[in-house]
């Protein structure tokens, strides 16, 4: 038993041993996978002689530390010497780089340029599209904030916030809010018209996240007489004195008291406050009932308590608060679904509500402009690509010789997507500079304050570094695989040609631009017909030599005789009519019955109200009966025009004479029919309407006018307003611009579209041209030797340029169908529309070809007017 | 006459291989004018002095004998490696030996550019270091 353990004992002592005679394997394995030299020949076995050597002259222990510290210490050496080779090479590689940018200084600056501006064109978009994507995200609970709505409309009535709050566990906070725009305000002898004024409970602030400078946003908007400014109106009226405690005069009546200042709200806002009063007042001052379910004209926000899932809330407002008020007013189930949910941040982009608050974008455009960003830059990526291939003959000889001095296909690669990154990162200098440039440009264009601040927007440097590195690593990929591929034996004997596949995959890239470029060319003249069309189509209106005049306050309402028959006196004025809206925005409508037919679903009709002037300042034509007229002394009781579309939805056989009752309750005949004309923007069809003969309420003051002298004009209005109302701001628009201002969303996407298009051009020209000047150099001896065998310049002209003329037309084919889909796709938005014909497509393909022709014959004429001697003295 | 490419150089049909973008690599080329490390002159010097006999152990017992200061392996082998790149140094593998955990040894040997190096180090030196008897700060 004892000796049987003595011998496990001594054998344990020898297993030690064994296992000491070994450095630490881990340590070993280290030191070999830093310094392969056969398996660690040199180094570990030296480093093991060394440990045996320490091993019997200090212990093992003592030996296993050395070897472990010897393992650490060679690791930064290892570091150091890895990046010692990098350097060496990376110095040649980045020698070799700016040897070429200087040698070919003309192909670089072609390549670069392309690169730069097609980097330009997605940064400007990047950044525009960036900043429609934050719009509203800048709330603190923005992702709990929700808007209730209508179908189709954004107004809710006054008593659903309140409602939702008391009924809806989930809802933490409501706020409802109410702009009235133009709203005049007035501090001392400071009169301005307020375009952000909005009425709004004091949950407002608590909703939003709006900072204040000074008084408390918790209970600014406690007193019914408060007053709450942002920062720059508050220096707008009271300079640097400070606003708090200080008296406002809104419309002339009621007194307001600053209770509170909070920064200026940021412009990607879809709605922005610079005057907000408390909502309750609104309905005490106007003698309106804040209970009324049929008021609607307010907006209701609500702030959703955390963790409550949207879904579950919205299915909520039916059983708690919809089926009790259809019950109470007496209706039968099934009950329909009348309010609805959306949360905040998607306002801006996906909400096109009627009546919405401001004018929202659409997440369509965001959607298009992003993809016309990227296929710019998709087009400067190709034009690299068939730039850097076409030139990669002149470089075979230094892969060659590289292959041969030993460069393995893998650094090759690198070496050559280092240098496209390198060019991609001058480019996206270059390419910053111009957008800094172009910035103030672009911004008119798409009407934002966009700015290149680092500062503010962190996010984007990475993001160009990361561009710059995307761009050089795809637009270098294929370049980099054709030249590493080359093979040195055919490079160095000179046998190596351009192969007719790489010259055909080039063909291809043109061909994918040139589509690119029509497609864009095809949208810009579409878009531009459209909006001609709907700047000449005949709205039922005129729409030239019209001023019109926003009114609020009371004073110009009650000496609106005398302001009219002041202003008649004037010989270039030739009418002037008071309206509540202008013809070409009608957007108030009524939903009761007024057709007489009983529908179960009522047909809404939109109103107006107007004066004797307005039918005949516009321009529209009475079908039927008569139009207002001072003649018949019982219209001042109040009377009717409709429109054709509401007598033929009512299937009235005779309208004129009818008993017809206004929405809040005034009855009266119609006495007339007026054409259709349009009452909104030419996206929805007509729709039935009736104007009310009222001559005391009114918005707007249209003055029609003969086009001589309209300054002098401008100042005598402006004189006669200030007559009868001193320090009433005057303001004044004309209502052809008025008009146009509906279409700014699709204006602004002609622009855009148009400018890109010309970008699109310039790029896909310019590697054109580089593509031409290749291939004439590639010819040279050919040229040389066929003119010297007869052939003509224009022979030769035709010879070099019917090549890229092919694959223009082709590229025609490719886009023309595509552009048709998307164009028509975007058509069906307007309810009135134009049809694309064949010439939009002729013009573009047409220019595309020209363009191409004249960037290919440059270099052609030249090639074909060489003297042959030169091309082929050196054979 | 060669009518100048307003938009490229002309293009000259030439059969040489270093026209144009060839890179001829000479690294050795650049020593001519940069003198060789301290350290590096250690070790040329350490390996010129074991002969037959210079791998790891003995050139760093060497080093460390000369200097009293003592090398870690991987600077060692570093920049052993570095110098044999430059063409300093030249190695052959010898015979694996069970003392060494089953590896061979390394052994280096100084090649003519080594030496080249060694006397350039040695002339400029003398140069430098003349008419100096024994270094002292100066007084004032």
């Amino acid at each position: 038993m004892v000796g049987n353990r003595g011998a496990v004992c001594t054998a344990g002592v020898r297993v030690e041993m064994e296992k000491d005679r070994h450095p630490p394997r881990i340590a070993g394995w280290f030191v070999r996978r830093m310094f392969p030299d056969r398996g660690g020949s040199s180094i570990l076995g030296d480093m093991i002689e060394t440990y045996r050597y320490l091993a019997e002259d200090k212990g093992f222990f003592w030996a296993r530390i050395w070897f472990w510290g010897q393992c650490v210490k060679a690791f930064p050496h290892f570091l150091i010497d890895e990046f010692y080779w990098r350097i060496t090479m990376f110095k040649n590689y980045l020698l070799v780089t700016v040897r070429n940018l200087q040698k070919n200084s003309t192909y670089s600056l072609l390549n670069i340029i392309g690169l730069a501006v097609g980097l330009t064109a997605f940064i400007l978009i990047a950044l525009y599209v960036q900043y429609e994507l934050s719009f509203d995200k800048y709330h603190e609970n923005a992702d709990r904030i929700y808007r209730a709505k209508r179908e189709g409309r954004a107004f809710t009535p006054a008593p659903l916030g309140p409602a939702l709050k008391e009924k809806i566990l989930e809802v933490d906070s409501v706020a409802r809010i109410l702009r009235r725009s133009n709203t005049l305000m007035s501090y001392e002898q400071n009169h301005f018209l307020e375009e952000e004024f909005y009425w709004a409970d004091p949950e407002t602030f608590d909703i939003f996240s709006i900072p204040f400078i000074s008084g408390n946003p918790q209970t600014a908007l406690n007193e019914p007489a408060a007053i709450v400014l942002s920062q720059r109106t508050a220096k707008k009226y009271f300079g640097h004195a400070d606003p708090m405690g200080k008296i406002l005069t809104v419309s002339e009546r009621n007194e307001f008291k600053v209770s509170g200042v909070f920064s200026d709200m940021p412009a990607n806002s879809h709605f922005v406050m610079d005057v907000v009063v408390p909502y309750e007042t609104y309905f005490r001052i106007t003698n309106n009932d804040i209970t009324s379910w049929r008021s609607n004209f307010s907006y209701t926000y609500f702030l959703l308590g955390e963790g409550s899932d949207p879904e579950v809330m919205a299915n909520k407002i039916s059983p708690f608060i919809e089926i009790p008020l259809f019950k109470a007013a007496g209706a039968k189930g099934p009950f329909p679904k009348y309010f609805f949910i959306q949360p905040l941040t998607e306002i801006h982009l996906h909400s096109h509500l009627m009546q919405e608050i401001g004018v929202n974008n659409d997440m369509k455009y965001i959607i298009l402009f992003s993809s016309i960003a990227f296929l710019i830059l998709f087009i400067a990526c190709i034009n690299y690509m068939n730039l850097a291939t076409a030139r990669s003959l002149r470089r075979g000889k230094e892969v060659g010789m590289r292959k041969v001095v030993g460069a393995q296909k893998g650094q090759l690669i690198v070496q050559f997507l280092g240098e496209s990154v390198a060019m991609a990162v001058l480019a996206m200098i270059f390419s910053i500079m111009m957008v800094l440039m172009a910035l103030p440009a672009f911004n008119s264009l798409v009407e934002r304050q966009l700015s290149l601040n680092p500062i503010h927007n962190p996010q984007l440097f990475l993001g160009f570094v990361f561009i710059a590195l995307f761009v050089g690593l795809f637009a270098g990929s294929y370049p980099a695989m054709r030249m590493s591929g080359f093979r040195p034996i055919s490079v160095l004997s000179g046998t190596f040609t351009r192969s007719p596949k790489g010259s055909s995959l080039r063909n291809v890239l043109v061909l994918v631009q040139f589509a690119i470029t029509i497609f864009l060319i095809i949208c810009t003249i579409a878009v531009r017909e459209q909006l001609k069309f709907i700047k000449t189509m005949d709205m039922g209106y005129t729409k030239e030599q019209i001023i019109t005049l926003p009114v609020r306050g009371g004073s110009i309402r009650q000496n609106v005789q005398s302001i009219k028959t002041e202003l008649l006196q004037h010989s270039d004025i030739i009418a002037v009519s008071t309206s509540d809206h202008l013809p070409n925005n009608i957007d108030t409508f009524t939903s009761r019955d007024w057709t007489g037919l009983n529908l179960e679903e009522p047909i809404p009709i939109y109103y107006n109200t107007a004066d004797y002037d307005f039918i005949d300042l516009y321009g529209m034509q009475i079908v039927q009966g008569r139009n207002f007229s001072r003649d018949f002394p019982s219209d001042a009781t109040g009377v009717f025009l409709v429109n054709e579309t509401a007598v033929k939805v009512a299937e009235w056989e005779s309208p004129i004479g009818r008993k017809f009752t206004h929405w809040s309750g005034e009855t009266g005949e119609i006495v007339g029919v007026i054409k259709d004309f349009h009452l909104c923007s030419l996206h929805s069809p007509i729709e039935p309407l009736y104007v009310y003969l009222n001559t005391r309420n009114f918005s707007n003051i249209s003055i029609k006018i003969k086009s001589i002298n309209i300054p002098a004009m401008i100042d005598y209005v402006e004189g006669v307003m200030k007559k009868f109302s001193p320090g009433y701001p005057f303001s004044y628009s004309f209502f052809d611009e008025v008009f146009e201002r509906a279409y700014f969303t699709e204006q602004r996407m002609g622009r855009v579209f148009g400018a890109f298009a010309i970008l699109a051009i310039f790029i896909a020209c310019l590697g054109l041209f580089g593509l031409t000047v290749f291939a004439a150099e590639q010819r040279t001896k050919e040229i040389g030797i066929r003119k010297v065998l007869g052939a003509s310049d224009s022979k030769i002209f035709l010879l070099l340029s019917k090549e890229f003329v092919r694959w223009v037309l082709l590229a025609n084919l490719i886009a023309w169908p595509i552009a048709y889909f998307v164009m028509n796709k975007w058509l069906q938005n307007f309810a009135y529309r134009i049809h694309i014909g064949i010439v939009a497509f002729l013009i573009s393909g047409g220019t595309a070809l020209l363009i191409a022709y004249f960037t290919v014959s440059y270099q052609s004429i030249k090639s074909a007017r060489a003297n042959p001697v030169n091309s082929l003295r050196y054979e | 006459m060669v009518k100048k490419g307003l938009i490229l150089p002309e293009f000259r049909f030439q059969v040489n291989f270093f026209d144009n973008n060839c890179v001829v690599y000479n690294i050795g080329d650049s020593m001519d004018t940069k003198f060789i490390s301290r350290s590096e002159e250690f070790l040329l010097l350490a390996v010129w002095r074991l002969k037959e006999n210079a791998y790891g152990v003995t050139i760093r017992n060497q080093i460390k004998e000369a200097t009293g200061k003592s090398w870690a392996y991987g600077a060692l082998f570093v920049m052993l490696r570095r110098l044999e790149k430059k063409g300093y140094l030249t190695s052959h593998f010898s015979d694996p030996s069970s003392q060494r955990g089953g590896k061979s040894k390394r052994i280096f040997q100084l090649s003519p550019q080594g030496v080249k190096a060694l006397k350039e180090v040695r002339k400029a030196q003398k140069s430098v270091w003349s008419g100096i008897e024994e270094l002292s700060v100066p007084q004032e």
